[in-house]
């Protein structure tokens, strides 16, 4: 079906990637992914919902769709104007709970560059996103 | 000599889009190695791996196209290539994984339209495939 020279041209473009991204690899910190024991994950019932300020780290199409009641919108991407929009809610010492959707790593992002911003530290990321919050308002 | 051009179109219509896609994800590696984690598919150990892997492997399709005689080879590994994605793609949507797709880098795309867009490619590439074969065939009957 292929000759000697198209075999050869399809393991080097499989096969030779391999070599620079193994070494490569190494710049890229584990622990990133693991959120076992980060103590700024916190579950649901680690919450009194009405007490929290609830910040939507998603993208503001999706917020505009659905988001948990009284959230603020606070993303990366328009991250001056997502400061503005905080400062008109936050009160100094506030639980600040940030989320996304299920499986999404921006909010462990937004926490913890608010963290360092508004030097506080109680500002978490929701583990589970938005659909956790509405399974369990649902239930 | 029209098949000619349409397939020399679609083969830089590919290498762009495999450049554009490999450097938006090599410019920032990080942010990709973080969406490829959120796909919950690979053990945490390999994503440092193909967070390099991925876009180094679309460079070398990149480049693939652009080697002469090599259309109709290049076609089929890229569309084997691109299921694997849809098959990425079409998990997040089953297990309700709502991320980004991260095929460009920081250039938001929901898992629904990067769907679209690989059927797409897919469709270039059968194009490009069918070309090639055509002009193999072309090729022979000259020589004979």
């Amino acid at each position: 079906m292929f000759s000697k020279r198209e075999y050869i041209l399809v393991f080097s473009i499989l096969l030779f990637p391999l070599v620079p991204s193994f070494f490569l690899s190494g710049n890229i910190d584990l622990k990133n992914f693991d959120t076992s024991n980060d103590p700024f994950r916190k579950t649901i019932s680690d919450f009194d919902p009405k007490e929290v300020l609830w910040l939507d780290a998603r993208s503001s199409k999706k917020y505009e769709m659905k988001h948990i009641p009284g959230a603020v919108l606070v993303n990366a991407k328009d991250w001056e104007a997502s400061l503005g929009r905080l400062f008109e809610v936050f009160q100094p010492g506030q639980t600040i709970v940030v989320y996304c959707n299920k499986g999404c790593s921006s909010s462990r992002a937004v926490a913890s560059r608010l963290r360092d911003e508004l030097g506080q530290e109680n500002v978490y990321y929701l583990d589970g996103g938005m659909d956790i919050w509405f399974k369990s308002t649902s239930q | 000599m029209v098949q000619k051009y349409i397939s020399i179109i679609l083969r830089l219509i590919l290498v762009v889009l495999f450049i554009a896609s490999a450097l938006t994800k090599i410019m920032d590696v990080e942010a990709f190695s973080e969406s490829l984690n959120s796909y919950k598919i690979l053990p945490i150990k390999l994503v440092p791996l193909f967070s390099y892997y991925v876009p180094i492997m679309e460079f070398g399709l990149a480049l693939g196209f652009l080697l002469p005689k090599s259309a109709k080879v290049m076609s089929i590994l890229t569309m084997l290539v691109i299921l694997a994605f849809q098959l990425a793609l079409a998990s997040l949507l089953i297990r309700g994984i709502d991320i980004d797709c991260a095929c460009f880098g920081k250039f938001e795309t929901s898992p629904t339209v990067a769907l679209v867009r690989n059927f797409l490619i897919l469709g270039i590439c059968g194009l490009l495939l069918y070309l090639s074969q055509k002009e193999a065939k072309l090729q022979k009957c000259n020589q004979e």
